[in-house]
């Protein structure tokens, strides 16, 4: 028997919907049966609460996975960059104190300059080579301007049972773009494509972890495609 | 969200937004504790992954890993303790792996591409078809009111009675069923008009 649709059927419909146990049986008992509109209201609720359903279903079966799965690909880099964002800052390295001493660094330039063209037939001392901010490693490639990204070298003493890390960033303080996993040789050649996406200038730096996990201080250098 | 397990008490978040707070002011112990707490991003990804069939390898979920942490530490300060940690966490994985899988989907069809082989279909994976529904949910709550949306929330990820319910927003329970009500006639109007939309228009 088809019902004319009454503006109170909303109430009696929200009520079945909030309270039931089972909305279309009920609905079935009620008077709205013979609703032609609230029949179709109802399946489509019924239809929104369902997808609701699934949807919370969904989330709760892969909160119970985070929660109850074993070690999983990548919790390693999770871990690391969360301490990474954690560490104090780095004090600025660019900051009042190079400009209070930049008239000194200017003086130093001078007397270089000078010494450099100072007659004299003793040989130029060899090229140290770059050696940035670190004790125990120096980093190699790139450091400055170079043609491409080709990959990662450094010298350094690998810690017994140790490993290295590599980050690169865009810049110092920013997120970590890429980084490696566990290395145990003096380089890191990440694939092409991965390489590919690396911006322009690159902020990269390398940590030795001894065998008990502890790192070093990082060496970091700038680098820039030419 | 996960079912409370004490639906009358203070909301079950409170100490994971207490923690995160902790985070951002870089107190050191919570971040160990935090660390612990986020290692859920891999996990949930590795298991998705599993369920999806293994689209992606160990090493790319690792980057995907990466790119949801990321991509979540960018946005710590948002949360607001209205879901528990791993459930918040788990909207930027899920968003993450799909990225990643469609963008590994994407490469290896231009590689087939350029070997001159056919793609063999255009058509969506089932699970896309699941995930873009589970996206427009999202939209569609994101479009209600919040205090329409949290009753919502709290209906169908927390599994709370209008009762409990009630008593955790302080309003009576009859205003919870009404908001519950509204909410849901708006859902369905949203999920209505994107179908129709998506189906384009009549001729």
């Amino acid at each position: 028997v088809r019902a004319p649709h009454d503006p109170q059927h909303t109430a009696q419909l929200e009520g079945l919907l909030s309270g039931a146990a089972d909305p279309r049986a009920e609905f079935a008992r009620s008077e709205l049966a013979g609703c032609a509109a609230c029949a179709e209201e109802l399946e489509a609720l019924l239809d929104a609460m369902e997808r609701l359903d699934a949807l919370a279903d969904d989330a709760r079966e892969a909160v119970a996975a985070g929660r109850a799965e074993g070690p999983a690909p990548g919790e390693a880099r999770i871990e690391e960059f969360v301490r990474a964002q954690m560490r104090p800052a780095e004090p600025a390295r660019s900051g009042p104190a190079v400009r209070r001493w930049w008239p000194l660094a200017l003086a130093g330039a001078a007397a270089l300059a000078v010494y450099a063209t100072w007659p004299r037939e003793a040989p130029p001392p060899p090229d140290p080579g770059p050696v940035l901010n670190a004790g125990a490693i120096a980093l190699e490639h790139p450091v400055g301007s170079v043609g491409e990204w080709l990959g990662f070298r450094w010298r350094a003493e690998l810690p017994a049972g140790g490993w290295f890390r590599v980050r690169v960033r865009a810049q110092a303080a920013g997120p970590v773009l890429i980084e490696s996993p566990e290395l145990h040789e003096l380089q890191w050649l990440p694939a092409p494509e991965v390489l590919s996406r690396l911006p322009r200038a690159i902020h990269w730096e390398v940590v030795a972890f001894d065998d008990s996990g502890q790192p070093s201080e990082p060496a970091w250098a700038s680098a820039s495609l030419r | 969200m996960l079912p409370h397990s004490e639906p009358d008490s203070g909301r079950p978040s409170d100490a994971d937004l207490a923690l995160v707070r902790g985070v951002l002011e870089r107190q050191p112990e919570a971040a160990q504790r935090f660390v612990e707490r986020v290692r859920c991003v891999a996990r949930m990804l590795a298991a998705r992954n599993r369920k999806l069939g293994s689209p992606l390898e160990s090493a790319e979920l690792e980057d995907v890993a990466q790119e949801t942490i990321i991509a979540l530490w960018s946005r710590l300060g948002t949360y607001d303790g209205r879901t528990p940690l791993e459930a918040w966490c788990w909207g930027f994985c899920r968003v993450a792996l799909l990225t990643g899988i469609r963008t590994k989907r994407r490469r290896d069809d231009s590689v087939l591409r350029a070997g001159h082989a056919l793609r063999t279909s255009d058509a969506q994976e089932p699970h896309e078809a699941v995930d873009d529904e589970h996206e427009l949910l999202r939209l569609g709550l994101a479009e209600l009111p919040r205090s329409e949306s949290e009753v919502v929330e709290l209906k169908h990820f927390g599994d709370l009675t209008f009762d409990d319910i009630g008593r955790r927003l302080a309003i009576s329970a009859n205003t919870a069923k009404t908001r519950y009500y509204r909410a849901l006639t708006k859902l369905r109007t949203f999920l209505g008009r994107r179908a129709s939309g998506s189906r384009g228009a009549p001729v």
